[in-house]
């Protein structure tokens, strides 16, 4: 099956400026995510797996642009959606450094032939490049940013963890849901109460209950109310920040089980973030592992959870307490020592520090992600040395 | 078993009076806790088990009244003793650690400080004699370089290293008795993990029991002897941690076990138990948890049920517990 | 009603220092109301009024430093019965007009002066009129007119003045001429004889102020504590001035019209700062970044000013009275309301709704309208009431330093000014005075009180952080 990427990140980084002093000077970057590339295929659900400080949380904001990335190409339906955010400046110079200077460069080069080595929207704007020349390719990617950036808004949404603070407390549910709709005029003012009550539904909360406030509600039924208004924008692609984690156990089941039906209802694609390997493995169909802003492994599910290879994988999969007294007895794996500090990650591989299996190389060189078997990708120097199996 | 319990908890009822009325957040709690063992409590939010430990402790608000029941610690009930009494025993025989160790360690204090505070206090040594045990305890809870760690601020410790702070404080006097409520909660699984084995080590070498109150069914699963679960301000069933866990016998703890998804076993399908955590304010009447149960009967909305015991230590409070009889957790 | 509002209310409503505060605010703003009726501003012009006040013609002494006329008011005061000035000892322009304009000034409305003259034709004026005519009465071969002039002080008036008539036919003329200029000073606008002719050695008169109710638009006549007396000393109550008088002025109507002006700066300066500082502060929350840089260190340089300073200074500039000193307060008071909701919104900001509207793609001001604000104003609303009882006593410092309310306006800082020389008392009575400063001082004292309470109460009410 020809499967087709939705989202396609490329080389994503961002880095936080640590300022101090009276003139707020840099001091320092955080670096939270630090080149990170994946692409998340139509109708699926990828697992964003990894601890507190690991830049997964990040990788979702700067997706949705609430964080600006610092660098790299953010591709949505075949369109690079990087520049959408930026002034108009930013945008030009944008394109101009990625796309113009680059093609110029290829039409010199090699002409025509380049389109053959090309793929994505390098290929799809290289043919424009080609056609209308280099001012065709600006007007084509700067024309229209409102809109543009509109749409984007509307077709990627995100369901964020606290379901306390996710919703605003002096604001109706109708309110909290229509507003988005509104904002982007998808539905007329006068139909919206049918609207919102028919999204309520969909969530499983009575339609009734719209002129209610969120304190009215208890921590599941506000994270359903959360989910309505995601999907009031009716979008593609929904990322949920650690949508479960704050949730009771008994209701935590509730949320990932409606989270999957309105996945197939709706045709929705899911980043799902979060830090329980448990809930991801359950939800996802493909699952990425981030350490320390890097991403170490990425693998379907099946292959991921079967053989992992790296070594970190393996440790947090080992850590994590299954709910079976009758494998308690069996030993774990235990990290030494924290994460260290994104700000001065540690040379090399980022996880030789804690790696029980970690050689001099590690210290010197960073370890490229690579495809090891089709569709698993690892960065380690020696994947698959650690074995751990519950 | 037929060992003197070191802890009784006996129809223990803890009630909050608040503006909008009477929250009965520990409505008929009773546990034995036996020396060297580990006490499992889980539950939901709100289902009562940190007031429990909070009331075993008495570090309860003004706001709360203990209305009911006795705790009885080496033949001493605790609820009858003066404050000063019980600042004896806080800390020197029943120890506590909490789930954000940011909060329970003061800022403006040295790790050092802090833990030597609690040394001089109940054991009555020399500043300087203090400090040796205090880096001691430090080293023995796994913090690198404690001679260094001992002089620094709460805040220039990482998560981990800050609950190790803690439970090195919660050790300095050798409690018979810890209670660690939601110790790992706020920590990464890899952390969480270290925290775990540390406990289990510590636990053997001091010999103490450990209540270890957690909503987590894995953590649970991997530390304690013997399990009390917990649900709406009661213990819905009561037993040793295989029991519990391989044959639930309460509706609760059964939908719980097969609502949460795991690592270990492929699940088509996650169970859900429906509705919500009930509002402490009202209670539903009979068996609180009747609203949400897939076996509830009529008779259900009029009982209050008992515990029963349905084999050797292993309770219930669900009078119909044999539609359980056969059931596999999925 | 809504659980959560009800709940509030009776939480609100349970707190004893809300529950004082909002009596006492009550109180005031019922006598704020009802001002009109407590303390009627009187009309002078209504003749039904009489005037008891043995204090109203007191004796004036008037060697002043003579003025030159500048303004218009003193041209109004102007009459010279001409030709007389030699002789009679008048009430000459130049002593007359330091007087008039103290006493127009100390009013600051416009007005009218009404003098009363008591002019008396006295042994000096005929003896200085005798002696300029020595050598005619000489000639006439009234050799002893020296002796004369001299006796009109040991003998007879008349007689002298028989005599000197037969001697000087141009005497009963000069005498003549005294009565048709005293016809003058009658028919003058603004002076009324009351009397001449009176056998005294000095002359009398009083001056009366009339309110001029044609030139004084508005309601502001009625803020007006009315100048009774022109002197400054307290007075203890007599009859129907219930709290005494202060600089000639009714302490009962200061203080009553003085809640009106209370109300007045409180409301407006609470209500326009806390504007400027909500803006400001919103504007800086939330954009961050270089934005609120600027914004925050210009209010850092407004916090560095020395607020008595500064409004002092602004008010030199502007010119003294209620409303300048309202533009200072306004301009010296938004930081603390601008700090506060940048605070607010800098932690409402990590909320996660926040994130939500944004990635929802809602604009940034609509973001800001409906949540931001609704989520951060109650501390700023709970700061305004608390700051509206020490504004007050602000402007009453500034009114004490003469800076705010014009003078006779009815301000309880501005009682309090005039009662400053008598802080001490009479020597040897040191609670002489004790009413010109308590009724305003206590009256300031529960204003202030009330709204602090209240401030209080509403954030034992709302403050999420004390909410169990």
């Amino acid at each position: 099956m020809e499967k087709k990427a939705v989202i396609k990140i490329d080389n994503l980084v961002k880095h936080f400026p640590i300022r101090a002093g009276v003139f707020k000077r840099i001091v320092g970057w955080v670096k939270a995510v630090d080149g990170v590339s994946f692409e998340v295929y139509e109708g699926e659900t990828l697992g964003l797996v990894g601890e507190s400080g690991c830049g997964k949380t990040t990788v979702g904001m700067t997706l949705l642009r609430l964080y600006e990335p610092t660098s790299g190409r953010i591709i949505f339906n075949d369109e690079d959606t990087t520049h959408y955010f930026m002034n108009y400046l930013k945008a030009r110079s944008y394109v101009k450094r990625t796309y113009i200077d680059r093609f110029e460069q290829l039409k010199i080069d090699k002409g025509a032939k380049a389109l053959d080595e090309l793929e994505g929207v390098d290929r799809k704007y290289y043919k424009i490049f080609m056609e209308n020349g280099a001012a065709g390719l600006h007007k084509y990617l700067l024309s229209n940013l409102e809109e543009k950036r509109k749409q984007f808004r509307q077709n990627v949404q995100i369901v964020f963890q606290d379901p306390y603070s996710s919703l605003d407390p002096r604001m109706r549910i109708k309110n909290i849901v229509a507003e988005g709709v509104l904002a982007h005029k998808l539905v007329e003012k006068s139909k919206i109460n049918d609207f919102v009550g028919k999204t309520l539904e969909d969530v499983g909360i009575i339609s009734a209950y719209m002129f209610r406030f969120p304190h009215e509600f208890s921590g599941g039924q506000r994270q359903r109310i959360g989910m309505a208004r995601a999907l009031a924008m009716q979008p593609k692609v929904v990322i949920a920040d650690e949508a479960v984690a704050a949730l009771d156990v008994s209701i935590r089941s509730q949320i990932i089980n409606l989270m999957e039906e309105l996945q197939d209802k709706h045709r929705l694609t899911y980043i799902f973030i979060s830090h329980d390997l448990a809930v991801v493995k359950h939800i996802s169909d493909r699952v990425a592992v981030m350490y320390l802003g890097k991403m170490v492994e990425m693998a379907s599910k099946k292959e991921l959870f079967e053989d992992p290879l790296h070594p970190y994988t393996v440790s947090l999969m080992s850590a994590i307490p299954i709910p079976d007294p009758a494998k308690k007895r069996k030993k774990r794996i235990i990290l030494k020592g924290d994460v260290p500090s994104p700000i001065n990650p540690p040379s090399g591989c980022r996880f030789h520090t804690r790696c029980p299996v970690a050689k001099p190389i590690c210290k010197e060189k960073e370890p490229p992600l690579v495809e090891v078997k089709p569709g698993h990708f690892v960065a380690c120097h020696f994947p698959g040395s650690l074995k751990w199996k519950a | 078993m037929n060992r003197e319990p070191i802890l009784q908890v006996k129809d223990l009822k803890t009630y909050f009076y608040t503006e909008d009325g009477i929250v009965k957040a520990v409505d008929g709690v009773s546990f034995e806790l036996y020396q060297g063992e580990t006490l499992g409590i889980v539950g939901e939010s709100g289902s009562g088990k940190s007031v429990t430990s909070l009331t075993i402790m008495r570090l309860l608000d003004e706001k709360a009244r203990i209305e009911g029941g006795e705790v009885i610690f080496k033949g001493k009930e605790l609820l009858k003793l003066s404050e000063e009494e019980m600042r004896k025993i806080r800390g020197n025989d029943i120890a506590m650690i909490f789930q954000e160790p940011m909060v329970a360690l003061n800022p403006v204090y040295t790790i050092g400080d802090q833990i030597m505070e609690a040394i001089i206090l109940h054991q009555k040594v020399k500043e300087s004699e203090a400090r040796k045990i205090a880096i001691d305890l430090l080293r023995k809870v796994g913090i690198p370089e404690p001679e260094k760690r001992v002089d620094q601020y709460p805040h220039q410790l990482s998560g981990g290293m800050r609950q190790r702070a803690m439970i090195a404080m919660a050790l300095s006097c050798r409690p018979q008795i810890l209670i660690a409520d939601e110790p790992t909660t706020a920590l990464d699984v890899t952390i969480q993990a270290q925290i775990l084995e540390l406990m289990k080590e510590l636990q053997r070498e001091y010999g103490m029991a450990l209540i270890m109150i957690t909503h987590d069914m894995g953590v649970i699963a991997e530390t304690a002897d013997r399990v009390a679960v917990m649900y709406a301000g009661k213990v819905v069933e009561y037993g040793t941690v295989d029991e519990i866990f391989k044959k639930p016998k309460h509706p609760y703890t059964y939908a719980l076990l097969s609502s949460i998804p795991r690592l270990d076993v492929e699940k088509q399908e996650l169970k859900s138990i429906p509705g919500t955590v009930p509002d402490p304010l009202n209670f539903p009447p009979g068996c609180r948890f009747h609203p949400r149960c897939d076996f509830a009967k009529e008779e259900c909305k009029n009982i209050d049920p008992e515990l029963v015991e349905v084999s050797p230590g292993h309770y219930t409070a669900c009078p119909f517990y044999k539609v359980l009889e056969g059931v596999e957790v999925k | 009603m809504r659980v959560e509002t009800k709940r509030t209310l009776k939480r609100f409503f349970r707190n004893p220092s809300s529950i004082i505060g909002l009596s006492i605010l009550v109180f005031f703003t019922l006598v704020a109301i009802f001002a009109p009726y407590i303390a009627p501003p009187v009309s002078p012009m209504d003749p039904s009024r009489k005037i008891h006040d043995p204090y109203t013609m007191p004796k004036i002494s008037w060697k002043q430093e003579p003025i030159p006329p500048t303004t218009r008011k003193d041209a109004e005061i102007k009459f010279i019965a001409e030709g007389l000035e030699k002789y009679v000892r008048k009430v000459s322009e130049e002593e007359l007009r330091p007087l008039a304009r103290n006493i127009i000034e100390g009013l600051d409305y416009e007005s009218k002066v009404e003098v009363y003259v008591k002019v008396s034709i006295t042994k000096t004026k005929i003896k200085n009129y005798l002696k300029d005519h020595l050598d005619q009465l000489k000639e006439a071969g009234f050799v002893n007119a020296e002796n004369l002039i001299n006796s009109f002080f040991e003998n007879d008036l008349v007689l002298a003045a028989k005599k000197s008539f037969e001697i000087l036919p141009e005497f009963s003329k000069y005498m003549d001429s005294l009565e048709t200029e005293i016809e003058k000073f009658r028919k003058a606008d603004c002076i009324k004889v009351v009397k001449y002719g009176y056998p005294k050695l000095e002359y009398d008169y009083a001056i009366k102020v009339v309110k001029d109710f044609t030139k004084v638009k508005g309601d502001i006549i009625d803020w007006m504590i009315e100048k009774k007396l022109i002197t400054r000393k307290p007075i203890r109550a007599v009859d129907y001035h219930l709290f005494g008088m202060i600089d000639g002025r009714d302490i009962f109507y200061g203080v009553i019209w003085g809640t009106r002006t209370a109300f007045r700066i409180g409301l407006i300066v609470t209500f326009f700062s806390t504007i400027i500082g909500l803006v400001i502060g919103s504007i800086a929350g939330y954009y961050g970044g270089w934005i609120d840089e600027v914004l925050m260190r210009i209010t850092d340089v407004f916090l560095s000013l020395p607020f008595l300073v500064a409004a002092i200074v602004l008010t030199t500039i502007l010119g003294t009275g209620l409303d300048k000193v309202m533009v200072a307060m306004i301009i010296f008071g938004w930081m603390g309301t601008a700090r506060l909701i940048r605070g607010n919104i800098l932690q409402v900001k990590e909320e996660q709704y926040i994130l939500a509207a944004k990635a929802l793609g809602v604009k940034d001001f609509f973001i800001i309208m409906r949540h931001v604000i609704p989520n951060t104003i109650f501390p700023v609303v709970i700061q305004a009431s608390m700051r509206m009882g020490s504004l007050v006593i602000t402007a009453a410092a500034l009114s004490f330093l003469g800076l705010g309310a014009p003078i006779g306006y009815a301000d309880w800082g501005a009682l309090l000014n005039y009662s400053r020389d008598w802080i001490l008392g009479a020597q040897g009575e040191v609670f002489k005075y004790w009413f010109a400063l308590t009724y305003p001082g206590i009256a300031m004292v529960l204003f202030v009180l009330a709204w602090n309470l209240l401030g209080d109460a509403l954030r034992d009410t709302f403050d999420p952080r004390l909410r169990g």
